[in-house]
Formats: C-alpha cells, structure tokens, sequence
C-alpha cells in the first residue's frame, strides 16, 4: 500500500548506518558489483520475466502507429503516423464512450470508497468479535464470484421475474424493471458494487483501522472527547494515507472500469448506457472489423491519459501533504 | 511531510524520465519516417462459381436410397427406415499420419483417448486426426489470434459464420492455409470418389483470390462442409399450451399476436415470447445475409425501407403488451428451460430443438408438445422463407504441410463424406456398436451413455469434410414431420441476391451495422422510441452505410453482368 | 503488555468492550444492527441460492424453468457426485489446484528475490531497476502483442503460458520490499553481516522468518489470482483437454446467455445447457477454497498488510 512510497524507513533524522554508507559509498562500480552481486542475481528472474512478458510486448505498441497486418513481415508495414488515433476520435461512438467511462469511474469512486469505508467503521464499532467474524467471513465471498454469476444473480433476485418482484406481485404491486432500464442503471450498478466489492473494501480499511495504536483512543477518551471526537480526530487521520493512496491508484485507471459488467449487461441496458472504452475497443476491434492497430491506439490513448492522471493525482496529494506513491524531489 | 531521506529514489523528475522516455520510444520513430493511409478494412468481394479449377463433378451413387426423396439441398430427403449399412470404400488407402486439427467445441469435450477416436483411424486407412476442441463460445474471436501467429495445428475448421469475426479473412486465407487447387484440380474421382461427388456450388464456395482485384488469382483453399440449404431455424409453438386455451397454430403475423395475447398472464408468470430478434424479419418481407435487396435498379438496404418499421413495431408491441418475458434483455435465461417450463409459449430456436425438446421433456417428466410456426406473413403478404444454400463450414490446411500430408487428409476427408447408409457414416456418426450404441428393437442405433458423451458431439469427425449428400434422419416420425415442414416452406423459399458470389463489406459498414443492432435492440426494448428510425438510418448512411452500398453494387454488378 | 495482563484482562470477559469506551446509546446500536443485519442478508440469500439450487433435483429445477430456487423441494447431490466423479470436471480441479500451488511458488520466487534485492537503496543498479518495475503500473500490452510473445517462446498449448506471464505482480513486490524496508530491523541485517553471512543466507535465516505473515498475504493474493484464471486459459491453451475451472464454469453459465448475431447459427452444434444445479455446484466448488482460506486472511492480513505496507 503506501507500499509504494519507496523512502527508506523514517528512521530517526538520519544518523543510522544508511547515511553512513552513503558518505562511504565513493566507490568504483567494480567495487559495488563486487558487494552487491547476490543482490542483483535475486532481482534477475523477476527482471527477465518483467522483459519477457512485460517490454517485450509493449514494445509492440508501435503498431498503433503502422497499417499493421500479420502477414507481411515487420518493417514490410507502412506507417500511417497518427492516423489510427485520427480515425479513433473521429469515430462517433468514441466520445460517448470515453464519457460513459468517466461516469462510472467517477460514480464508482465517490459512492464504493465511502460505503467501504462506512462498512469498516461499523465493523469496527461491533465489540462482538463473534458477529465481527461471521460478518466478515461472508461480506468480502462475491468479490470472488465473476461477473457472469454476478449478473445473473442479479436477474434472479431484483429482475422483472426474480424472486423480489413475484413476491411484490403477491402484494398487488408492480413488477421491477430496473435490471433493463437504462435510466436507473447507475442505480443498478452501485448496487452490483455494493454486493461485490463493497465487503472486499471494508477488509483493506478494517485492516488499515486495526493498525491504529488503540492508546491514542484510550487517552482521547481520558480527555474527555466523544465518541464521535474520536471517529473525527483519530480514526479518520489514522486511515487517510491508506485512503489516499488507494485513491490515486484509483484515479490512474480512471479509463478501466471492469469490462465484463458493462459487456454482459450491454442487450440488457442498451448500448447508449452501458459502452465504455473497453467495450468500444473489445466490440470495433477484438471482435470487430478494425485490426489491431486500432485498439492498440485505443489502448495507447489510455496508457497515456492513466499516466498524466496519475501525475496530477500524486501533485494533489503532495499539495494536500500526502506521500503519494512516489517522493516529492 | 517527510524530508526525503537519500533512499528515497522515485522521484517525480525521474518518473516523469521514465514515462518520457517510454512515449518517445513509442512516437518516436513513426514521425521521422514518412506516412502512408490506412489500407487494410476496405472489403472484398470473390465469385464463387465458374471457375475451371475445381474437382470435376463425379456423381457418386448412393447405396440406399432414401424413403422420402426431396429437392435437395433446400428439402433434403429423409429415412425413416434404418438401412443396412454398407461399405462405401472398396479400397482402403494405408496411411500412417497423425494430423490435429483445430475446432470449436460447445459443451464439453470428450477425450481422444476414446476407442472411438482410435476405431475411426483404422476405418479410414490408418489416418489419425486428433481434435483440439476449443470453447465454441469464444472460438470465432480468439481464432483470429491462433491464425496471426499460425498456432492452429495442421488444420482448422470455421463454420461459415464465423468468419464475419476475421477483420481481413481473405488476406489471413491466402497467407496462412495450403493452396489445394493442383491436388484437386480435375478429375479426382479415382483416388477420392467421395469428395468429386461433393456438389460442385459446395467447391466453388472454398475458393478465395490472393489478390481480390484480379479474378485470375483465385484457388481452391479449403475442403468444404456439407452442403445445407432450407431455413435451419423455427418459431416453436407450445401446442399443448395453445390447446388448453383454445388457440390453433397461427398462420400469420396477425394471428399470431391475437394467439400471443390469448396465452399470455404476465402476472401468472407465462410470456408468449422469449427472443424475436432472428427469423421475424422474413415475415415481414425483409432480406436475409446482408440485408440488401434490388429493388428498382439499385440495393436498399432493410433498414431503408418500410417493412422495417413494421417489424420493428411488432416487437415494440409484443414488448409494450408484455408478451415478451421481462427478463429477456438480460441475455441470461435459458430459453430452452423456459419453453420446457412452459413459460414461454413460443421458443425461436435452431430446428433441432423440435426434436431436443421431445427428448427433454420426456427425460424430465415435464411433458408437453411443439410445433414449429409455418412461413407466416403481415398483412396479407405472400410469405418469405430465407434459405441458405451454402456450404456450412470449411476446414482449411496449414500451409506447411507437404503435398503427401496433405493428399493423405484429403484421404480422411474421403472417408468422413461417406453419407447415411454407409458403414463409415455408421462409425463416425454412432460409434462402435456395443461400446457406444446398441440397436434399438425397429434397428435404429440409440446411445448408451458412453456414446452420449463422446460420439454425440455435434461437431467432430462428422464435420471435418462435407456429406455427399444431407439426409433427414432419426426417430421415424420426427424425420416424417421434418420433410412435411420444409415441404411446406418450399414454395417461399427465395435466395440471397449474392448467391455465387461470398462479399466482405468495409468494416466501416459492419460497424456501422453493429451500431443498428445495438438500436434495433433499443427500439425493441423500449428505451428507444419508433419516430428515432429516421435518424438511425442517416447515421448508419453516413458512417459506413453508403460505402458499404457502394461495395455491395460493384459486387452484384461483377455478379450479375 | 506482558502475558499475566492480558489473561487478567480476558477473563471477566462479559464484554470486549475496553473500560474507556462508552456504552453506545440504545438507538445508535439499533441503527447499527439493522444496517448490518440488512447488508449481511442482501449478501447472504444469493449465496444461499446457489448453494440451494446445487441441491436441488432435476425435476423440481424442470419445474421451476431454470431458476435458481431458494427451497429445493427435493434434496439431491447428484451434481456434486457429477462433479467428483473423476471425470472432465474432476481433472479440472485438480489442475486448478496445481496451477495455483505451482504458480504461487513460482510467483513467491521471483517476487522475494526481487524485493529483497531491491530493499537496499544505493546498491548497484538499484534506481534504474525499481523504475522498469514501477513502470509496469502504468501501461498493458495489448493481447496480440502478449499473444504473440507466447507463441514465439513455443508455450502456446502448455500449461506454462498461463503461469509465466502473469507470474509477477509489481504491486506484490513492491508491498513485500517495502515490508523488507521498513519492518525488518537493519540492526539484525547489520548484525548478521558483522558474522559474515552473505545475503542468500541473510534473507532465509533473518529476513523471511521475519516476514511469515506478509509472505502469506502476498501468496494469497497470487493464489487468488491463479485461482481466477480466465482468459488467458481461452487464448493460450484452447487445445489441451483440462481446462481451469473458471472456463469450464463460465462456459457453463454462458451456455445459456444469449449470443448476438451467432445465436441463429450456434443453437444446431451446441449441446443441452448443463442444468442450473450442476452450474451452481461449481460456483460452490470455485469458491470453498476461498471460505476455507479466510480464518487465514482473518489471522495475517491485518498484522501483515499494516506493518508493512500501510503504516510504511
């Protein structure tokens, strides 16, 4: 988690043996391979898995920029400079996409982040550890549970012929439409995130809580402060690095959002409602009629905006105090 | 907060290096070099018949010949008796290869461990042909990967539909599969009799051009499927349902909407309807493939004309009266179950489900019967039967094959177009009598369980190479009804306009046509109203529409002169 | 706290609750309760569906059309039986299992190495290194560039083509170097050092009797994702005959999905959609794994997660 800050321990102002190593460390770089080799050999196998299938493919992304066909050879393909992303964002259904993305990738930030962290706050509060454990081990299952099963559970349950509507009819009500209406889609979809990662959410903050010292409550308590004092002073500040952190990750795959619950529910909802870019790319490429070159661009175009977001992220967070996933210089 | 102690080593100027880098490693090149247009995703279009290269038609004579004889292949003929089966080989080649051939697989897949797979190798000459049996559901898009890389196997099969998933299908035939014409060029009926009595439509229909301008390049790249004809789909009635409401079988569009109303309770929890997206645009006069039709001297496209507001409309009705199961657009019921179920009174399914669902129900204890819907027509209309006389898949050769490799599974194939009557039909089609079927009491084979499982697949052996000739087959009646129905629908059959000929349209038109299925699905839905048509139509003219028009005349103009 | 006070303060245990904490107000537990007891069975009565409907007997599936049923009228195990039978389903599972054994060994290889070496800044290398792994958070190959790396290597249709690519997981190791960074003390490393051993013997004899619990969190979340494997399953080895449970499980559910376009021309090949209660006794048998694991998580994820990574 905050995992990535990559700063070495906050030891105490400096004086500890890494200092000194530094102020040692004017040696040769034969001299520094001969004390760090067992170092570099530990890193090699993740290294030559991360060339292999990590470099190795992306260096491929420059067919993005070629009229690119498997048949001839490499260099045999015209380059086309940026004429796919040209076509890309001529496209008409482009745009609606990318705005549907940021919908729900904003929708799905502002509404599951504050439910997971509400539901830790609650667990949190449960003194039981009986119920705490029976909550716990059961909340964070359909996390698991693809999205197939998800949808189709959701069809079962709230659908216009699921249990929940035949037992409103038994009341003299109305069937529910909403699993096939695309203006209360968003509706829906909270819904789906609340069933499936609201509970895998709450573990990670629950985690986060636990690591607040229980002394620093114990003498805000002595001091008279409430309960909700507490909440506001300790537990808040305690989980805000977690938070943020969590957040900025968030934020730089702003432009995936989970493919399959909008591609499953695509007949269901309409195309208008549920096409993200992933789906754009997966319906006009992978499965469509516009080669690869085509949604490698798409693909391109999100690296990049996912890179710049990231960048502003950290720059807010920095603003705001915050470590970020990376030190300021 | 926090001084960056000296570890700290991921700092912003040097991400931002990082990140620098990587795009320019990216953009880099492509700007220094000079550019050209995008080629690729321009359509093509490949004649299919008049070619002087293919294997000479050889009639090859049946053994036995059937009880109900049709007009092949629109109306097959049929058995209702189970002949004595005999040998349609005389002289055996002996072979020795192995060969694995790549197809799709919807189920599970049996082992090729099974003495099936090894009984079959011994009756067509000692040939092997192993199965890798990938999942069907997602074998037309993943296939366009295995074909990039050439990981496929000695062989692989499509069926015709498939290949609509294949941006540039011609181009990947033409670099990745073996060019058969030398070996089959001609008179081929010495060493394989079977497949020069494959219908001459079926070879013509596995030709593709390497450069699709110039008619001069065509060959011969794949060994054809059976060939099928008549409408492989129905609209199935519940008829014990409709009885117990005194309804008769609707024989048109009209009649059936009052039948539909009559058996459905939305609140009792019985639908008249599941999908409706299929098959309903032939009763209101609409074309199959494409969707164009030549009226008065110029293609109109489905979606230009009037009947299909009328369609449309029909399924917006059945939609708004709630005769439609409510949860249908969530794509996850299962239609068969709900048919069973009676839940839905009227199932549109492939034409086996006459028969599925007989051996279902009664497996089941749910009971029940089904009859398909004639050719049925609105207003008054004379129907329309959309039939597809094509070849139903391919399977086409790697290019790194050796001649004699590909001459012995040419062998193979030979063997596997044996048709019903024929002891090799028998073997691939029911297995080994004892280890996967007995005959029942009238000498009609029947599966026990192991022979369910492994030799019941529909896609295998049976549909590595064509029939010489389709039959109707199985439980007697059901074979009798079956030649009765296409019988029926015979005098409204009417043939694609692109017949002979097999069009890939600009990918700016199919997408464009994705688009119209996403908003035909709105309308019908009722998240789109019908007054939206119109504008539908300008955007599918503009963004692919009228390019694909354009394509499509050059094509029926090369077709019809 | 010493051992003597903790026992002291356990057993007069009537409640938890620490003598400094206020009882909360009537309402307040109320609210709580209702909002947890609502959450708990919107979760709870799908899962409890699924595990019913795999009980369920054909004939009382037949009748309901396919639903999933919240009370099977009639008890049967006949799907779990199907599933343990030994046959495709059974080597399904089996492989799952070793994929995931193999793959998170394979994974914690790689990944402990990495973090270890990485863990001592100023080293040789070390910046330029940390950054081609950081870079990794940013960008995705694409599929046919991935596709096309495994075909080259010669792992299409080998079981290896699913473990390998994905045999690293960047935020793993950066979660477990910091852990190594941060929580293991340098005195010991120094002091180890000062004896004379080398690294290797540093990491197995210092470093990771350190780290069980981190090590464990970061298995899991491999396990799991191995566990899940879909896709690449679909592209990389569609020619072997066992395939993960995932696909067999989806392949099952998508049976009956609808399929646009193709629906017309796939229903004449396709098979008889397996019933809904064998569906459902696989979802079952995908997940059991996962609720066996969970006092697990339960005991390490929050000790490991927040010493090491959160409190940083």
């Amino acid at each position: 988690m905050a995992a990535l800050q990559t700063s070495a321990p906050p030891v105490p102002s400096g004086s500890g043996g890494r200092t000194i190593g530094k102020r040692k460390r004017k040696r040769t770089v034969a001299q520094r391979f001969r004390s760090d080799w067992p170092l570099l050999l530990m890193t090699l196998p993740a290294m030559a898995q991360l060339a292999v299938f990590f470099y190795w493919p992306s260096a491929w992304n420059i067919i993005a920029f070629m009229d690119y066909s498997p048949h001839r050879a490499f260099w045999e393909n015209p380059l086309v400079g940026f004429a796919w992303f040209e076509r890309l964002f001529n496209n008409p259904y482009f745009v609606p996409a990318l705005l549907n993305t940021l919908k729900y990738s904003f929708a799905n930030l502002l509404f599951l982040f504050p439910l997971s962290i509400v539901l830790a706050l609650v667990m949190h509060s449960v003194v039981s550890t009986k119920v705490r454990s029976v909550f716990q081990s059961i909340v964070y299952l359909p996390y698991f549970f693809s999205w197939v099963l998800v949808v189709t559970v959701f069809v079962q349950t709230l659908g216009a012929d699921g249990l929940v509507s035949n037992w409103i009819l038994g009341f003299g009500g109305d069937r529910l439409t909403f699993t096939s209406n695309p203006d209360t889609f968003m509706f829906l979809a909270w819904l789906q995130w609340a069933w499936k990662d609201a509970g895998w959410g709450m573990i990670i903050f629950l985690a986060a809580l636990a690591s607040i010292n229980p002394s620093l409550y114990e003498a805000a308590a002595v001091d008279g402060a409430s309960r909700w004092r507490r909440l506001w002073h300790i537990t808040l500040p305690g989980i805000r690095p977690v938070i943020v952190l969590l957040l900025i990750l968030h934020i730089g795959g702003i432009l995936t959002v989970g493919f399959e619950q909008y591609q499953l529910q695509r007949d269901a909802i309409g195309y208008q409602t549920t096409e993200v870019l992933d789906t754009f790319i997966y319906y006009r490429s992978v499965i469509g009629t516009e080669g690869a070159s085509f949604g490698t661009a798409a693909g391109l175009f999100k690296g990049v905006i996912g890179l710049i977001l990231i960048l502003i992220a950290n720059n807010v967070a920095h603003r705001l105090g915050e470590q970020g996933i990376y030190q300021k210089s | 907060m926090a001084t960056p102690s000296d570890g700290s080593i991921f700092r912003r100027r040097s991400l931002l290096k990082a990140a620098g880098l990587g795009a320019a490693g990216a953009a880099g090149l492509p700007f220094i070099a000079a550019c050209s247009d995008i080629e690729s995703g321009s359509g093509t279009s490949q004649t299919t018949d008049g070619f002087d290269f293919l294997p000479e038609y050889k009639e090859w004579p049946l053994p036995v010949e059937p009880d109900l004889v049709g007009e092949p292949p629109n109306h097959p003929s049929g058995f209702t008796t189970y002949p004595e089966p005999v040998p349609a080989i005389e002289n055996l080649p002996s072979n020795s290869g192995t060969f694995e051939i790549t197809m799709p697989m919807w189920g599970e897949a049996p082992s090729n461990d099974d003495p099936y797979f090894a009984a079959i190798a011994e009756a067509s000459g000692g040939t092997r042909v192993d199965l890798r049996q990938a999942d069907g559901m997602t074998y037309a898009e993943t296939s366009v990967q295995w074909l990039n890389a050439n990981e496929f196997g000695d062989g692989i099969m499509f069926f015709a539909w498939m290949i609509a998933s294949h941006p540039n299908f011609q181009e990947t035939v033409v670099n990745t599969f073996y060019d058969l014409t030398d070996i089959v060029k001609g008179d081929i009926s010495e060493r394989w009799p079977l497949l020069a009595g494959l219908p001459t439509a079926s070879w013509g229909q596995s030709v593709w051009s390497t450069d699709p301008n110039d008619p001069e390049t065509a060959r011969v790249f794949a060994i054809p499927g059976s060939f099928s004809g008549g409408s492989n789909n129905a609209m199935f009635a519940r008829t014990d349902l409709l009885e117990e409401k005194g309804q008769a079988l609707p024989t048109s569009v009209e009649e059936l909407l009052e039948v539909a109303r009559a058996v459905n309770d939305d609140a009792g929890g019985r639908w008249a309807f599941g999908g409706t997206d299929y098959l309903t645009p032939a009763w209101f006069g609409l074309a199959g493939g494409d969707g164009w039709a030549y009226i008065d001297g110029k293609l109109v496209h489905n979606c230009e004309r009037p009947e299909y507001t009328e369609w449309l409309e029909f399924r917006r009705t059945i939609w708004d009266e709630k005769l439609v199961h409510p949860d249908l657009p969530s794509g996850t019921l299962d239609g068969q179950a709900l048919h069973k179920a009676g839940t839905i009174v009227f199932q549109l399914d492939g034409i086996s489900w006459w028969q599925g669902f007989i051996d279902q129900s009664t497996a089941e204890g749910t009971g029940g019967t089904i009859a398909p819907l004639g050719a049925l027509a609105a207003k008054g209309r004379k129907p329309l039967v959309h039939v597809n006389t094509s070849v139903d898949s391919w399977t086409f050769l790697n290019k790194d094959l050796s001649r004699e490799q590909v001459e012995e599974f040419l062998d193979f194939c030979n063997f596997a177009s044996a048709p019903f009557g024929t002891t090799e039909y028998e073997l691939i089609n029911y297995g080994i009598e004892g280890t996967h079927f007995t005959y029942g009491p009238d000498g009609v084979p029947v599966f026990n369980e192991v022979g369910t499982t492994v030799v019941q697949a529909p896609v295998n052996h049976k549909t590595i190479s064509g029939h010489v000739q389709q039959f109707l087959t199985g439980a007697p009646d059901m074979v009798q009804a079956r030649f009765e129905y296409n019988a029926s629908l015979l005098e409204f059959a009417e043939v694609n306009i692109f017949e002979g000929m097999r069009v890939e349209g600009p990918a700016d038109f199919k997408s464009a046509g994705q688009v119209l299925i996403d908003q035909q699905n709105d309308i019908a839905y009722g998240r789109a109203d019908l007054s939206s048509i119109p504008e539908m139509v300008e955007t599918w003219k503009a963004n692919g529409g009228e390019a694909g028009r354009e394509h499509y005349t050059a094509a029926y103009d090369k077709l019809h002169g | 706290m010493t051992a003597i006070d903790t026992k002291l303060k356990l057993k007069p245990r009537k409640s938890a609750r620490p003598v400094w904490d206020e009882e909360p107000s009537w309402f307040g537990k109320l609210v709580k309760a209702l909002f947890l007891i609502a959450y708990g069975a919107a979760i709870v009565l799908p899962i409890w569906a699924v595990v019913a409907t795999s009980f369920a007997s054909e004939e009382s599936l037949a009748k309901a059309g396919g639903n999933m049923l919240l009370i099977p009228a009639e008890f049967s195990i006949a799907a779990y039986q199907e599933i343990f039978d030994g046959g495709a389903l059974t080597k399904s599972l089996l492989l799952t299992i070793g994929l995931t054994a193999g793959g998170t060994a394979l994974s914690m290889v790689l990944t402990i190495g990495a973090a270890y070496g990485l863990s001592r800044p100023g080293s040789l290398l070390h910046r330029p290194i940390l950054m081609l792994v950081l870079f990794t958070f940013l960008f995705a190959p694409g599929l046919y560039p991935s596709f096309l790396v495994v075909q080259k290597l010669g792992l299409f249709n080998n079981y290896l083509s699913i473990i390998l690519p994905m045999a690293l997981s960047a935020f793993n190791l950066i979660v477990l170097r910091a852990f190594f960074m941060n929580s293991v003390p340098t005195e010991l490393i120094d002091a180890a050092k000062m004896d004379g051993a080398g690294e290797f013997r540093t990491l197995f004899k210092i470093v990771l009797p350190m780290s069980k619990a981190i090590l464990a969190v970061v298995a899991l979340f491999y396990a799991v994702g191995y566990w899940n494997i879909y896709f690449s399953a679909v592209l990389y080895i569609p020619g072997l005959e066992t395939q993960p449970i995932q696909v067999v499980l989806q392949r099952m559910l998508m049976s009956t999905q609808g399929l646009p376009g193709a629906a017309a021309n796939v229903s004449q090949y396709q098979s008889a959609a397996p019933d809904a209660a064998l569906k459902m006794a696989v979802v079952v048998c995908t997940i059991i794994p996962i609720v066996i694991m969970y006092p697990f998580i339960q005991k390490h994820f929050t000790k490991a997660v927040i010493t090491g990574a959160i409190k940083g």
